[in-house]
């Protein structure tokens, strides 16, 4: 019988068309639900500095978890989560009220890492003696001891445009059309992209469901 | 051992973490600076009323081309005043409706990429076709090109409808300076494209030459350059 984790996945892949987009709001306290990100940065706009912080605090783990997706190295991700944020207190005022404001920080974002990309020459000494660039550190057997890090690993190796289109659609929790505007394609070329992602991943933990039922590690 | 129906990537969501606070410090000490050289007084308070809607820059876009064009076309008053007026008007309008109805930039309830590519070409071919319909014969373009006269004249009147699509295209992308991450190249090259058209109406209610490769080339070719450079100038001027 093989281990809960690929039913439980399976149903996590289904067809982004044929759910309900979910919507990943950061913790909040019973008694005080915090404000949409709109509305913050609509007081920014207006000169309330204090919710520049307020903003920062719930957009940057996402920011920080797509650029880490995008550039696999912490120190540039950072950088650019600063470049975008410099970007956005310069662009304040052009911010269009009533626009989402994810979507438009991630397509800031995005676009900062291309063009840094693009002015950088590549660090030789980010690549491996062969000239391929290192793989995301691992634990020290090569197994992953839950769902959530085999998950993460097998993202990490998926190629680069799909691991995108699932990261904004299913971590960051972008809807597809949103995505698309981000990523500047059609919505139909990010369901196919994350379809195909879906399906690597499904082959992917397969054999670690597998691994599981053969008592190579404990589930925790 | 009962399955767990927690959704994995809601976990990997989850555990998504902040930057480290050195990036935050260094955001604070930037905005600290940038505030130090920002006007006081009444100069910050005319500064910061800047636009916000997209009904405000596009009721602006509007103004600014409706009233450019009565501008430079001064020279037409005396003869066709009512034509150039309705003709402002309505040009005018119709840039407006399109800018408030599928191509603002920068807003997720436009339009998506695929129509607005239509969009521009519809719009390139359609200049070019209402020019050709205009033309009430053709020579060839030997002919003209080898004519010192005839060429000059083709020559100025691309030179008239360039240089005032670009003050048109220009004040365009001023307008919507920054406001586009998403696709500030085809947004530009749809600024272009309609600064260029207004470029081209302008020469068209000076020039009476009705040859049909001088209005398509003299006239109408301003505005597909305009296009062009507007590709590019909104990768640089139209995103944050």
């Amino acid at each position: 019988m093989l281990s809960p984790a690929v039913p439980v996945f399976a149903h996590a892949c289904a067809s982004p068309s044929n759910r309900r987009r979910t919507v990943f709001a950061p913790p909040v306290t019973p008694d005080a639900s915090p404000p949409a990100l709109e509305e913050l940065m609509v007081r920014y706009v207006e000169g309330d500095l204090a919710a520049f912080d307020e903003l920062y605090r719930q957009l940057s783990p996402k920011l920080f978890g797509y650029l880490m997706r995008l550039t696999r190295h912490q120190q540039r991700a950072e950088d650019l989560v600063q470049i975008t944020f410099t970007k956005v207190h310069r662009a304040r005022e052009s911010y269009l009220r009533g626009a989402p404001l994810l979507p438009w920080v991630l397509a800031i974002a995005r676009r900062s890492f291309y063009d840094e990309r693009r002015r950088a020459k590549v660090r030789p000494e980010d690549l491996s003696n062969d000239g391929v660039m290192p793989e995301p550190s691992r634990e020290p057997d090569g197994v992953d001891n839950d769902v959530a890090e085999a998950l993460e690993g097998a993202l990490s190796r998926l190629p680069p445009t799909y691991a995108e289109a699932i990261q904004l659609t299913k971590v960051t929790g972008l809807s597809v059309a949103e995505a698309a505007e981000v990523l500047g394609a059609t919505k139909t070329a990010v369901k196919l992209r994350v379809h195909r992602g879906y399906k690597l991943l499904r082959s992917e933990l397969e054999d670690y469901a597998r691994s599981v039922v053969d008592g190579a590690i404990e589930p925790s | 051992m009962n399955p767990s129906p927690a959704d994995p990537f809601a976990e990997l969501s989850r555990r998504l973490t902040a930057p480290d606070e050195r990036v935050l410090a260094a955001l604070h000490e930037s905005m600290r600076k940038e505030a130090s050289t920002e006007p006081e007084g009444g100069a910050q308070r005319l500064s910061r009323r800047k636009l916000r809607s997209r009904a405000q820059r596009a009721g602006l876009s509007v103004l600014l081309l409706g009233g450019g064009l009565l501008l430079v076309s001064l020279s037409t008053w005396s003869e066709q005043l009512q034509w150039l007026v309705l003709a402002a008007v309505a040009s005018s309008l119709a840039t407006g409706g399109l800018l408030l109805a599928g191509a603002v930039p920068g807003h997720m309830s436009r339009w998506s990429q695929g129509p607005r590519r239509v969009l521009l070409t519809v719009l390139a071919l359609g200049l070019l076709a209402v020019l050709s319909s205009q033309a009430d014969h053709f020579l060839s373009l030997v002919e003209i090109l080898t004519d010192a006269s005839a060429s000059a004249h083709l020559a100025g009147c691309f030179g008239h409808a360039l240089m005032t699509g670009t003050l048109f295209s220009g004040l365009l992308m001023a307008v919507w300076r920054r406001t586009d991450p998403f696709s500030p190249e085809l947004t530009g090259a749809l600024l272009g494209l309609l600064g260029g058209a207004f470029g081209t109406l302008s020469v068209a209610l000076a020039c009476s030459n009705s040859e049909g490769f001088h209005l398509t080339l003299g006239h109408g070719s301003a505005a597909l350059l305009l296009a062009g450079i507007g590709f590019f100038a909104g990768r640089r001027w139209l995103t944050p």
